[in-house]
């Protein structure tokens, strides 16, 4: 058995799960501040651990103070939510009822399995530089027996169709939806389905379109290669990153996967305003709870997407690391290293700048998206579909054409 | 046809395009002008593909988000070093009931309280000026014989319905004795009504409304009614 794989596998896993479920907590904390701040306001400060203080005349007194600027929050709303009567309705489908919220989750978390976060790392190498720097000599020879020079990726999958992996399985998201609001027996329920459904699909299309030009131009769907490839520089100083080969095209990428995660301003299905909730109107408890959940992971794993895809992945321009097999091939004159700069560092600043590096631009995305969902109004859904149909859509196709030509002129 | 909007209103049932025979207002239309009910196209090609404004828009609550939170770390560095309160926050928000605005008048009339003796009588002597003087009639007073031959009279009863009081300040000036006066306290909130007649026990404890330190919000006091 590969026993160096599966430590790395579960290094990646308990990485990539402690990340996105975790945000997924933060980011409904963000958003309330983020939206505070916004608005000149302070926002959410009230919940608070209660902390007990000895008083001089005896007696304890219960210190309310303890709030962490809201951050508990997010608690609150989590032990409400589990602990909330489970209510499932009479009327319902159950079987279809109680599966829904799961689709909603689980292809949001399955998702980021494509994304890489922290590009090829030599876990022997750094490992050992770290032991040994704490003088622990007995660890550095055993991750040295035990990984020895290998490079790993730190990706959980490294599919070779992994941006197909992303469109199918974000596709699946669209069941969570439909099959809540036909479950449910509702007419806001099956309303806000209907919306969803259409929205969904109609938002999938270009979103595949509008990523198809980058593909065109790097000529692969390999998530890993794709960030590979951006490794390097144009003219000395420009990061090859995706958002420079095809700018409008993030726009509307962007455009799209938002209305794919349902949030203002493409929340038709929700539409507070007009269909109570969509399509989980009869849900309660952690069963809502699971499509809120999913809705904020949701945000992180676009972000992903974006900054995987647009923004160089885990790439800072001028660092380069021994394991960048792509960069080296496409250097031959240059020695395989670990460099900032040209200064020759040990692995594991390289390895640590490139998740810090990718952890920093995920949270930007998740704060630019939050920021849109703050600032812009909510769209009416004639305006929704003729934006996705009439503008994106065409665009996207004439895009599509156009970097195909160019990519055959210039040769790739 | 449908229904466009019409920007002449009482002529929803014109058809498009209909030549008038005479003017309908004065100076609304001459006569044989073609009428067009329905606005022409107002939005450029900018506003139509969203994506300018959009970015316009979002630029501007960017631009309000990174000035508060600047502001905010500003007010951090003051607030470790114990100086919070002289530097500028990043939110208009004031902690109500926490904290008063700075502006909030020191000779506010609010609350009333009831002065006393020596001895924690009430001062009032039960003349009934102050219920004469109130204009929103809030103020009852039963009166007693007091022991005392040189007061006379006392207040048995003395109630005030503040939900009425309209806080002129007139039974103050009215008092002969100065019993009656109006404190700065302005938290005077309950949930029932009948707890807003404020009797005479609880006019002469003085008590504020709003206590910090108890960390009771207003309305949550105990009181008996």
């Amino acid at each position: 058995m590969d026993w160096a794989f599966l430590v790395v596998a579960i290094m990646n896993l308990s990485f990539v799960l402690g990340v996105l479920l975790n945000l997924g907590g933060v980011l409904t904390w963000v958003e309330r501040k983020q939206g505070a701040v916004m608005a000149n306001r302070i926002g959410a400060n009230r919940a608070y651990i209660p902390i007990p203080i000895p008083q001089k005349g005896g007696g304890v007194k219960w210190s309310k103070r303890f709030t962490v600027m809201g951050l508990w929050h997010g608690i609150a709303d989590g032990a409400k939510m589990i602990m909330k009567e489970d209510y499932t309705p009479p009327f319902v489908d159950k079987y279809i009822y109680n599966i829904a919220p799961w689709f909603a989750v689980v292809p949001v978390l399955v998702t980021f399995a494509v994304i890489p976060f922290g590009g090829p790392f030599q876990p022997g190498i750094m490992l050992s530089d770290v032991f040994g720097l704490v003088g622990a000599d007995f660890a550095s020879e055993w991750v040295m027996a035990l990984f020895g020079e290998r490079t790993f990726q730190m990706q959980l999958a490294d599919l070779n169709v992994g941006l197909l992996f992303v469109f199918a399985v974000g596709s699946t998201g669209i069941f969570s939806a439909a099959l809540a609001g036909w479950a449910s027996n509702n007419k806001y329920s099956l309303l806000g389905a209907l919306r969803s459904s259409s929205q969904m699909i109609s938002y999938e299309v270009f979103m595949g379109m509008a990523i198809l030009g980058l593909v065109v131009i790097y000529g692969t769907v390999d998530m890993n290669l794709i960030a590979q490839m951006q490794g390097d520089v144009w003219f000395g100083f420009l990061p090859k990153w995706g958002i420079f080969l095809q700018p409008h095209m993030f726009f509307i990428f962007m455009a799209a996967l938002m209305a794919e995660n349902k949030r203002v301003p493409f929340d038709m299905p929700e539409a507070e305003s007009e269909l109570v909730a969509g399509y989980f109107t009869e849900y309660s408890a952690m069963k809502m709870g699971l499509f809120m959940m999913a809705e904020f992971i949701e945000i992180a794993v676009i972000a992903g997407l974006l900054t995987a895809l647009f923004f160089g992945a885990y790439h800072v321009p001028g660092v380069h690391g021994a394991g960048d097999a792509f960069y080296w091939a496409a250097h031959p004159e240059l020695t395989p290293g670990n460099y900032v700069f040209g200064m020759e560092v040990p692995h594991v600043v390289v390895v640590v700048g490139r998740v810090g590096s990718f952890l920093a631009k995920l949270l930007f995305f998740c704060w630019f998206q939050i920021l849109i969902r703050w600032t812009l109004p909510k769209f009416r859904y004639d305006q929704i579909m003729r934006l996705g149909w009439k503008i994106l859509l065409p665009l996207s196709l004439v895009n599509l054409v156009l970097t195909a030509v160019v990519v055959l002129l210039i040769g790739g | 046809m449908g229904t466009q909007r019409g920007k002449n209103k009482g002529f929803e049932n014109l058809v498009d395009g209909q030549v008038l025979p005479q003017p309908a207002y004065q100076g609304e239309f001459t006569e044989g002008e073609i009428v067009q009910y329905y606005n022409p196209e107002s939005m450029t090609w900018a506003e139509r593909i969203y994506l300018p404004y959009v970015l316009a828009g979002l630029g501007l609550t960017a631009k309000v988000f990174l000035r508060n939170m600047v502001t905010w770390f500003v007010w951090l560095t003051y607030w470790v070093r114990g100086k919070g309160a002289e530097a500028k926050r990043g939110a208009t928000t004031i902690y109500y009931p926490h904290e008063m605005r700075p502006d909030f008048s020191p000779v506010n009339r609010g609350k009333h309280i009831l002065t006393m003796r020596d001895n924690d009588d009430p001062q009032c002597v039960a003349c009934y000026m102050c219920a004469t003087a109130c204009p929103a009639f809030c103020i009852h007073i039963v009166a007693g014989e007091h022991p005392d031959p040189a007061i006379e009279k006392y207040p048995v009863r003395f109630d005030i319905e503040i939900d009425k009081c309209i806080f002129c300040g007139y039974c103050e000036e009215a008092c002969p004795v100065d019993a009656i006066r109006l404190t700065t306290d302005v938290h005077l909130v309950d949930y029932k009504r009948e707890r807003m007649v404020y009797d005479r026990e609880y006019l002469l404890t003085w008590k504020p409304t709003y206590v910090e330190e108890e960390h009771v919000y207003p309305g949550d006091r105990p009181r008996k009614s």
